[in-house]
């Protein structure tokens, strides 16, 4: 008696309250072996992959699990899925034009997991946005840029896909520039070995090839400017840049070599001159 | 040999109190109260690094020997190393040549247990001008490195204690033309290094540089060889953190 619940139809689809228990079952356990699938990956072969690589298979593997199941639920209970196709297949459409941004967030999420512009972990920069820092994550809507200040940014996939993205992951190094000015009375090229050697001696993390190098920029209105262009690994902007115009006064200020203050020379004429 | 105000490389047990010198640093490691080991070290910029090893034996024993240039100022590079020869070698067509350079080298201190084994505890190196970085390339697709100036040796001369090793390498011109070489560029995680106990001696293995053509191209390709002339007396030196991985590696960006 309990168990004709089980035989009862569910709206004359053809399909009863036990075999859509035993789907929800299925599904269920799909979940389950989905999550110890991704809890084996993540511990035994994640470690050996790259980033973004491991977060995207983690992702496939889990959700592909789950789909496995859902399609292998209905087909054992005989849930014909074409009506559900069509269905989904208007629902698509309606949903498309409802929730048009979401499905292109979701696009774009893909198209940036297969083009590879940036990778999970990379240090990246959205100038339209004013946005840097480290991409932590690309999720289905959405991605997510911890900025150097701790905070984190979530940027909508489509923002981000047809953003300009500056990046520094493609090269093992990087390059950090400042501009030095230096008095007019001074000899420039005893300037540029002081601030050689200060660089070598005291940037831990300055490259030795390719060096320092050194170009006058400006002939300008107090100073003769020099730009300081220093080479160091891609990930050590904060131990080069918090020094390097410390490291260069004190060089500077050691030799006497005058970094002047910002002056103008006025002359006073009179009318019979 | 050892200058006499320095200490030389080897294990020291510890059962009161050990001073270690070495040029620009000093290591004081003593028992407290508590049976706790206390380490503390000292270098030339006045950094100071303390430690303190709880240990229920009561003695220790540490190894001081030299390792691989790969952990300062930071484990960065894909376990590359640029020799930067500070005056470069002309080797003639279809000839070899065999030279000595100096190589820099950090120092380790591991902790020796009672089975043998060694746990790597400490490094640091006695000029912190020689750790430093280099990009092998172009920086677009360019390789990190360690970066070492180095001279050439005399079979009887000594590299500077504490801070270089002495390795050969032995470099074969399979080109029809002559060829000057001013850098050498490869990876140093497979190469052992050894020392003479009780000594700043320490050597590592060798290399063979072979220059050839290919595809209109000049490239150096470097093998590891085992350092040939060690006998009893040398010690090889336990690994830091570094894995022992034969890397292949072809020089084809230059090495003027």
């Amino acid at each position: 008696m309990a168990f004709e619940i089980f035989d009862a139809q569910i709206m004359d689809s053809g399909m009863t309250v036990g075999s859509l228990l035993i789907t929800v079952i299925i599904v269920f356990l799909g979940v389950i072996i989905g999550r110890i699938a991704r809890l084996v990956f993540k511990k035994r072969f994640a470690p050996k992959m790259p980033v973004d690589t491991a977060k995207s298979l983690d992702k496939l593997i889990y959700y592909g699990i789950i789909i496995i199941f859902l399609l292998a639920a209905t087909a054992s209970q005989g849930i014909d899925i074409g009506g559900l196709v069509v269905a989904g297949g208007f629902m698509g459409i309606v949903i498309g034009f409802a929730a048009q941004s979401v499905v292109s967030n979701m696009i774009s999420g893909l198209f940036l997991m297969i083009e590879k512009p940036v990778r999970q972990g990379d240090n990246v920069e959205l100038p339209d946005s004013n946005v840097s820092g480290k991409l932590i994550d690309i999720s289905t809507f959405s991605s997510r840029i911890q900025q150097f200040d701790g905070t984190v940014v979530r940027i909508p996939n489509e923002k981000m896909f047809t953003s300009n993205i500056r990046t520094f992951a493609l090269s093992e190094i990087r390059r950090s520039d400042v501009t030095v000015g230096i008095a007019y009375k001074e000899n420039i090229k005893k300037a540029i070995v002081v601030m050689k050697d200060a660089i070598i001696k005291n940037v831990t993390y300055s490259l030795m090839e390719p060096g320092p190098t050194f170009w006058v920029t400006e002939l300008a209105d107090s100073s003769v400017n020099i730009w300081v262009r220093v080479w160091h690994p891609r990930d050590d902007l904060a131990e080069v840049m918090p020094i390097l115009l410390a490291v260069i006064k004190d060089a500077l200020d050691k030799e006497g070599i005058e970094i002047p203050f910002p002056q103008r020379v006025m002359w006073k004429g009179s009318s019979n001159e | 040999m050892v200058d006499d105000e320095y200490s030389g490389f080897g294990q020291y047990d510890i059962s009161e109190k050990l001073e270690l010198r070495l040029p620009k640093t000093e290591i004081n490691i003593e028992i407290k109260e508590d049976n706790r080991f206390s380490y503390y070290r000292k270098n030339s910029e006045n950094q100071e690094i303390r430690k303190s090893i709880p240990q229920s034996d009561e003695n220790i024993c540490i190894e001081l020997c030299p390792i691989l240039p790969l952990h300062l100022p930071a484990k960065k590079t894909n376990d590359l190393i640029f020799l930067r020869l500070d005056e470069s070698i002309f080797v003639g067509k279809k000839s070899t040549a065999s030279i000595l350079v100096q190589f820099p080298i950090e120092i380790g201190v591991f902790i020796v247990n009672s089975d043998g084994s060694k746990d790597f505890f400490d490094c640091f190196t006695c000029e912190p001008m020689h750790s430093r970085f280099a990009l092998y390339g172009t920086p677009d697709n360019g390789k990190l490195c360690m970066y070492g100036k180095v001279s050439l040796l005399e079979e009887s001369t000594r590299p500077e204690p504490y801070i270089f090793a002495k390795m050969k390498i032995t470099i074969t011109n399979e080109l029809n033309e002559g060829t000057s070489i001013g850098k050498i560029v490869f990876p140093v995680t497979h190469h052992n290094v050894y020392y003479l106990n009780d000594t700043s001696d320490a050597h590592i293995d060798d290399i063979e540089v072979f220059i050839k053509k290919e595809s209109a191209l000049k490239t150096m390709k470097i093998k590891h060889a085992e350092y040939s002339k060690k006998d009893s007396n040398w010690k090889l030196a336990p690994r830091a953190a570094t894995k022992a991985e034969k890397i292949k590696f072809t020089m084809e960006w230059g090495f003027d």
